[in-house]
């Protein structure tokens, strides 16, 4: 296999390349201009004898080169051939991790060192060959790992057809700069090809001194005397930009600040604040620069300082766990007034939106994490609920112009988040998702942008599906040529902002087409349901406004329905028609109407029934709202391991750790039955001692056997069963009890709990309301009153 | 059972989950991130593993990593099941 790439005015990508050779990581000279001259020795060879050279090409689904599994000790060398018919300006995005540089026809074009990084630059290929040299070396800890380069058209780029906002981005020439600190001396230099020479400044001077440096030569600054010192050392390029050379963070100012934030009692003022920045202290693969400015910040605060930052904290009911949210506000915002507010749904930890369009002063710009990578649903889901309810309570949102903004992971959240909630938000710009497809019109009265490429790895067989399967005026797509799906991410790239801007969400749309397949999810605009009929799988409405007196409602697999009536409606007389069936109203002035059916067909109602809020998500409806965990006071290994397991459960994310903790409680302090909580209960043996627990359970059993539907079952089981919590019928009790220690330590879904991704639909184990491991088997119960049937 | 028995059988049982036909030569070695599988088909084919074969992956295995690949299944199943025939080539 020999790699051509030939650069023909398309977008091309770069994801293989020739392994040259690697070398210890100490012959590594950071500053170096040139590559080391045994590389064009090898690249003569390699040239000669280019069938020898080892091609890396290990490619992942998302089509970028893996680079994680490379010796941290040493530095590999790639090479790349890239042929180009005639001298052309392009545009090269990098995308790589770790430390590498990159040089293009012996030309030193950038370098980098950290976790994965990506940069735009404009460069000017020679006609015929073309040489391409990177050296890469891996950081520990990164397994994600990975690099590929894209080749753009210049004039493409410029003139937007690459991506909406390059033009902007390559003219912002943002400046590489490298540095290193070693004994006091601080080493720095300036890789730029516009511009030779610079006049900066160094905070650190008192008089602020402009000083005249070159790119491309090494500086060495003596900086020993701040080692002691919480201190950044900066530098201020003529244009204004400042970039951090380095950050002194003293191991015993760190140990004194972390020791005084542990002695800040609860009742104080600061608490939550201190502890929500311990907290992102901990984060392991922060960087330096972020762990120095919360650092500062948390300095600031112990001294009780009134520190103006973005970085706000409040405690969650969840898992009582301190969330941190970044908010910027609009400029001269004033109360009187309600702003539209953009929310991010943070998919990389510590990259913020609200560090972008900071020309757009006219919306609320904010960040928030839930915690990791669920693809939809459960706590994230609670988790941007709550950050929701926290905004509108405490700042000044127009809640009719709410929009959201996900990026690769946590757009797969914010699909989900519509779907479920199709009036929470105005608006949504969607960078590389995928949703449910056959939910996909409940979202049809939000103002959607869809960011999608052709090698988007969500969209690779298909990058139409949207289109073809939405009815939906308010849908846009922006769709990109070529474009792998890491490449698509950076919020500049596009105009979001003036996407959203004078949109607004309107609670009574004419149109609506909503469908359930969770019970968790009944509620679009003016239209509420009972939940799906017993039996079925999902429900669907169909309802319409047709005029000031007219309104059609068509639903399938649903007997119970509300409308909230708009102000519109003429209440002196008007119709509804349910299903072909006319309901007249005549000086009607309440404004709601509910119906419910009966076997004739549907009928007025007065109340609306309490909805099975388990039906559809099973099992895991526990991890709709906060949880409690009980174990027995003398409680055995395999029922702790179950216990914790549930505690912080795994996600499907390419990290499945998610950041919560539910507490764990034992039997003898129970308060089992709480109205805001649900409640899992573990227990090896049977919960017969317990005749509160005991006489609402579904599925009995002892010792011997478990009895369903007045059958019997003999032999060691495992049973995991769902009900009503008997206080709150929109909370959940999930019991799991076994006769056999071994079947709660072999039960697969109890060693290896793992919330699915909502846009694959019905989880074949989960999403039932008991689950049975019995006589090597798994067996459902999808809705209580059903048989048992075996999962296969 | 042996072991070219049991990479049939593991080879199937992904076929059968995955509704797809893999004539691959590096069959195997595929990591299994990027296979088409999503959260529901993961642990299906974890389920169908573990009962087909009567064992019991390790964490290290079942959680979804980019660096499991089929061949570490194979390889667990091979050394933690009984009765299992070694006979053939040891590139499992």
């Amino acid at each position: 296999m020999v790699l051509s790439y030939v650069f023909t005015g398309e977008t091309l990508l770069v994801n293989k390349f020739y392994r040259l050779f690697e070398i210890p990581k100490e012959e590594i000279d950071i500053f170096s201009v040139s590559y080391r001259d045994d590389v064009a020795k090898h690249i003569e060879y390699a040239i000669k004898n280019i069938d020898e050279i080892e091609i890396h090409n290990r490619i992942t689904k998302l089509l970028y080169s893996e680079l994680a599994y490379f010796d941290f000790d040493k530095c590999q060398y790639f090479y790349v051939p890239l042929y180009s018919p005639q001298k052309l300006k392009v545009v090269i995005d990098i995308g790589f991790a770790g430390f590498f540089k990159l040089w293009l026809n012996r030309k030193l074009l950038y370098a980098g060192a950290k976790f994965q990084q990506n940069k735009f630059m404009a460069i000017t290929l020679n006609q015929g060959d073309n040489e391409i040299i990177i050296e890469y070396m891996n950081q520990p800890c990164n397994t994600l790992a990975h690099g590929y380069l894209h080749i753009h058209d210049y004039e493409k780029a410029m003139a937007g057809l690459i991506y909406p906002n390059l033009k902007a981005i390559l003219e912002s020439n943002e400046r590489n700069l490298i540095s290193s600190y070693s004994d006091g001396y601080l080493s720095f230099m300036i890789i730029s090809h516009d511009k030779d020479k610079y006049i900066v400044k160094y905070n650190y001077i008192e008089d602020k001194q402009e000083h005249e440096i070159n790119a491309f030569q090494r500086y060495t600054l003596y900086v020993g005397e701040f080692e002691n010192q919480l201190k950044d050392i900066t530098i201020t390029l003529d244009n204004g930009s400042i970039y951090t050379l380095h950050v002194f963070m003293p191991e015993g100012i760190v140990t004194e600040l972390l020791e005084k934030a542990a002695n800040i009692s609860e009742e104080d003022d600061i608490y939550v604040t201190v502890n929500g920045i311990v907290n992102k202290l901990k984060i392991q693969h922060l960087s330096d620069m972020k762990r120095f400015e919360l650092l500062t910040l948390l300095k600031e605060r112990l001294s009780n300082k009134n520190v103006v930052t973005r970085r706000k904290y409040y405690i969650s009911k969840i898992d009582n766990k301190i969330m941190e949210i970044m908010i910027r506000e609009p400029k001269d915002c004033f109360s009187e007034k309600k702003y539209p507010l953009i929310m991010y749904f943070v998919d990389k930890e510590e990259e913020f939106i609200s560090d972008q369009f900071t020309d757009s002063n006219d919306f609320f710009f904010v960040d928030f994490y839930c915690g990791g990578i669920t693809g939809g649903g459960y706590i994230s889901e609670g988790r941007y609920l709550e950050a929701i309810h926290y905004l509108l309570t405490n700042y000044s949102i127009d809640e009719d112009a709410i929009f959201l903004v996900g990026q690769s992971h946590s757009s797969f959240d914010l699909w989900s988040m519509m779907i479920g909630y199709p009036h929470l938000a105005a608006g949504a710009y969607i960078i590389s998702g995928y949703p449910r497809i056959a939910l996909l019109n409940n979202v049809s009265n939000i103002h959607i942008n869809n960011v999608v490429s052709n090698l988007d790895y969500n969209y690779l067989n298909n990058p139409n599906i949207i289109k073809e399967n939405i009815n939906s005026t308010k849908y846009s797509q922006l769709d990109l040529k070529d474009l792998i799906h890491d490449s698509l991410s950076n919020f500049k790239l596009y105009n979001i902002p003036e996407f959203f801007r004078g949109k607004k969400r309107t609670l009574f749309p004419e149109n609506i087409f909503f469908r359930s397949e969770m019970n968790l999810y009944t509620k679009s605009f003016w239209i509420k349901t009972g939940g799906i009929d017993y039996g079925e799988r999902d429900m669907e409405v169909d309802a319409k406004l047709l005029s000031d007196a007219y309104v059609v409602v068509n639903v399938k697999n649903l007997s119970e329905l509300s409308i909230t009536l708009p102000d519109r409606i003429n209440r002196k007389h008007f119709l509804i028609n349910v299903n072909g069936q006319k309901f007249e109203f005549s000086d009607y002035f309440f404004n709601e109407v509910h119906f419910s059916k009966t076997a004739s067909g549907f009928e007025l109602a007065k109340d609306f029934p309490m909805v099975n809020v388990r039906k559809g998500q099973g099992l895991l409806h526990i991890y709709s709202a906060p949880l409690k965990i009980y174990i027995p006071d003398n409680y055995t290994e395999a029922e702790k391991n179950v216990a914790n397991n549930f505690a912080s459960p795994k996600t499907y994310g390419i990290v499945n750790r998610f950041d919560v903790s539910f507490p764990i409680n034992y039997f003898s302090n129970h308060t089992f039955f709480e109205e805001n909580y649900n409640v899992l209960f573990i227990n090896k043996t049977d919960f017969l001692h317990d005749s509160n627990i005991n006489e609402l359970l579904k599925i009995k059993s002892n010792s011997e056997y478990f009895e369903y539907k007045e059958k019997k079952y003999y032999g060691d089981y495992c049973i995991m069963q769902i009900i009503p919590n008997p206080v709150n019928n929109t909370r959940s009790v999930l019991l799991i009890n076994a006769n056999n220690d071994n079947f709660l330590k072999n039960n697969l879904l109890l060693r290896n709990v793992m919330l699915p991704f909502m846009f694959s639909g019905f989880h074949t184990y989960y999403h039932n309301e008991a689950v049975i491991f019995w006589n090597k088997k798994y067996f459902g119960v999808y809705e209580f009153c059903n048989d048992m049937i075996e999962i296969n | 059972m042996g072991i070219e028995s049991i990479k049939e059988n593991v080879k199937k049982i992904i076929e059968d989950v995955l509704e797809t036909d893999y004539s691959i030569d590096d069959f195997f070695n595929l990591e299994l991130i990027n296979l088409n599988i999503n959260s529901v088909a993961y642990i299906k084919l974890l389920v169908k593993l573990e009962t087909e074969f009567d064992v019991t992956f390790p964490e290290e295995i079942i959680l979804i990593n980019k660096r499991i690949i089929i061949n570490d299944f194979v390889e667990f199943i091979v050394n933690n099941k009984n009765n299992i025939t070694r006979t053939g080539s040891n590139a499992y």
